[in-house]
């Protein structure tokens, strides 16, 4: 597995690659659907809507442009900025709790959004307009961060274990809460169910910006502190005789992944799995150092969720929500690549 | 200024929760010299390197002072600090797989700027630092694969190649064998010797710490017992006061050095 790692030559064309490699993917995705478009044609039609070169779109079918532009582009987009965003998140929270396999809703911040957008969906509230249940989940998200981190910081030396713990309490109470508004959401209800289970049907270009705005500062930021990152992995008395401020390097970093994970919650829902394998398989290729792991974590990402929204959109009847895909088929890996882990372990250790 | 020019440590109170670690303590420290600091456990060594580190700070209401060159702890950026004082922890632990060579160059972190590049220095102390510890030739494997002894060298090279003035040692020989032990005191009593370094040492073998320290400060109940020359202070009766051990102290000829035979 450790092909790309040794020996410690910077794996950039690796990067360079993945990103190809999902550029083209977006380009392939948008031409599957009910109706098929040629890959040279969507690429046209992009081109020309980028460039406003109308002559490009001579000889294309007048209904092509608005499939691509305007119904499958900004749900294939949305779904690569989340798929990315979460592989983000995954790796600082991961980075940060000295576990590589946390993520990012193991401190409670994705069911402390889905929470906050569930209480908007509950009250059909609309105050501003369609920003109304990205600002619930995104309140929802900062709320159950500042109580995870309360209610684990009372210890400095066990900072990072009980927020692990701090989260998972936080998050069985949110869950309760959540029930409780399905339970209270009579006609409603469905739309919440769907919403929790993680979708990206109807997406629009408003949602594409939303999380790239999210995704692009939060990635910045991560990148931005990546190297700190790296040796706060060698343990807090480590880094902190290495000159880092431990604390306020893991609170940028956890409000950052928990901002990033609230854009992404507020326009898919709950999708598990992506956060959490994506930026372990990467550790395998590209090594743990964050300055090399965010970039290819987040192109990985993107693409596994084009990949899965494709499949649900295209493939499968019915378009069935993402979020239970991601599970089905994450769930599993995950399990094999844990256990696989520890036997390695426990044969290295032997 | 006070009359110890490195360190000057005074009525230092410390509490672990409602846990009194430091009692009181005043020690002070002067470059150039090769500490060793014994006690029994849990009686506060730790948490004095922690302050010295400031990877903790004194508890609130504090009368006392931790002041290095002069100036009160507190007032140095983190950075600085780090280009001065270089910590092996007692435990190492690492979940990720990064290679040795990884986990030593970390150690230049606080000589490289955010947005620039390491420089050829920088490489050349990575190198030395792993070839003086002997782990050049397992540069490549991941830190998760070695032997707490071999992650022990890791470690004290990480800390060599951050080339500080001061060293702060918490029982960094502890998983080595013989061999690594004592190449790595002889390493650090060189530095002494030549000026370039002053280790405070945390030691639980007072053979070691006889052999190899100018002055050796016992610890007993978050308090200093007694501080001084190697020669003064490792007497029968120190030892039996804050260790409880009967033990007779003779000149080796063999060492050439102070060793300890105990009875219980």
């Amino acid at each position: 597995m450790f092909i790309f790692r040794r020996p410690g030559a910077i794996q950039w064309w690796f990067l360079v690659i993945l990103s190809l490699l999902l550029l083209l993917g977006i380009a392939l995705a948008t031409g599957i659907g009910y109706i098929p478009i040629a890959t040279v044609e969507v690429v046209k039609i992009i081109v020309a809507k980028v460039t406003g070169n109308t002559n490009l779109l001579a000889g294309i079918n007048q209904l092509f442009p608005y499939v691509v532009w305007e119904v499958r582009l900004p749900r294939i987009l949305t779904s690569v900025m989340v798929g990315a965003g979460l592989s983000l998140a995954g790796v600082v929270f991961q980075g940060i709790l000295l576990n590589p396999l946390a993520d990012p809703y193991t401190l409670g911040i994705s069911a402390g959004a889905a929470f906050g957008a569930s209480i908007a969906l509950l009250l059909n509230l609309a105050g501003l307009g369609l920003y109304t249940v990205p600002a619930f989940a995104f309140a929802g998200a900062v709320l159950t961060l500042a109580a995870v981190l309360l209610i684990s910081s009372f210890d400095r030396q066990t900072f990072s274990s009980n927020l692990i713990l701090a989260g998972i309490i936080v998050a069985a109470i949110l869950s309760a809460g959540i029930s409780f508004i399905k339970y209270l959401a009579d006609e409603h209800v469905s739309i919440i169910i769907f919403w929790l289970m993680g979708s990206f049907a109807s997406r629009q270009w408003t949602d594409v910006l939303l999380t790239f705005g999210f995704v692009i500062v939060g990635a910045g930021t991560c990148l931005f502190w990546g190297r700190d990152l790296n040796i706060i992995s060698l343990g807090d008395r480590s880094a902190g005789s290495l000159g880092i401020d431990t604390r306020r390097v893991r609170i940028i970093l956890l409000v950052t992944a928990s901002l990033i994970t609230a854009g992404c919650v507020s326009v898919s829902g709950i999708i598990g799995f992506v956060g959490l394998i994506v930026p372990h398989l990467m550790r395998f290729i590209v090594g743990p150092d964050n300055r090399k792991l965010l970039p290819a974590a987040a192109l990985t990402g993107g693409m596994l969720l084009l990949g899965a929204d494709t499949i649900t959109r295209a493939v499968l009847p019915n378009d069935i929500p993402v979020g239970v895909l991601t599970a089905l088929i994450g769930g599993p890996v995950f399990c094999y690549i844990f256990r696989r882990q520890r036997m390695l372990r426990a044969h290295g250790a032997a | 200024m006070g009359r110890h020019n490195l360190f000057e440590i005074k009525d230092a109170l410390f509490f672990y929760g409602k846990l009194r670690v430091l009692a009181g303590l005043s020690l002070g420290i002067d470059s150039g010299s090769f500490y060793g600091i014994m006690g029994p456990n849990g009686c506060g060594k730790t948490t004095l390197l922690d302050l010295m580190a400031r990877i903790t700070y004194l508890s609130p209401g504090n009368s006392g002072h931790i002041k290095f060159r002069g100036i009160n702890i507190n007032k140095y950026s983190r950075r600085k600090l780090a280009r001065e004082i270089a910590l092996v922890p007692q435990n190492f632990y690492i979940n990720f797989p990064y290679t040795v060579d990884e986990v030593v160059f970390m150690g230049r972190h606080p000589h490289i700027p955010r947005f620039g590049s390491p420089s050829s220095e920088d490489r050349e102390i990575t190198d030395w630092a792993m070839r003086v510890m002997d782990i050049e030739r397992f540069r490549d494997k991941f830190v998760t694969e070695l032997s707490s002894g071999e992650k022990q060298r890791v470690v004290f090279a990480r800390c060599l190649a951050q080339d500080t003035p001061v060293l702060l040692l918490d029982e960094g020989t502890s998983s080595m064998d013989i061999h690594y032990a004592l190449k790595l005191l002889d390493l650090l009593r060189q530095g002494v010797s030549q000026g370039k370094k002053t280790i405070v040492a945390v030691l639980h073998d007072l053979n070691l710490a006889a052999a190899f320290c100018d002055r050796i400060v016992f610890m007993k109940a978050g308090r200093v017992v007694a501080s001084g020359p190697t020669e003064r202070v490792m007497t029968t009766e120190n030892i039996k006061k804050v260790f409880n051990v009967d033990a007779r102290i003779f000149h080796d000829p063999f060492s050439g050095s102070m060793q300890v035979a105990f009875r219980v």
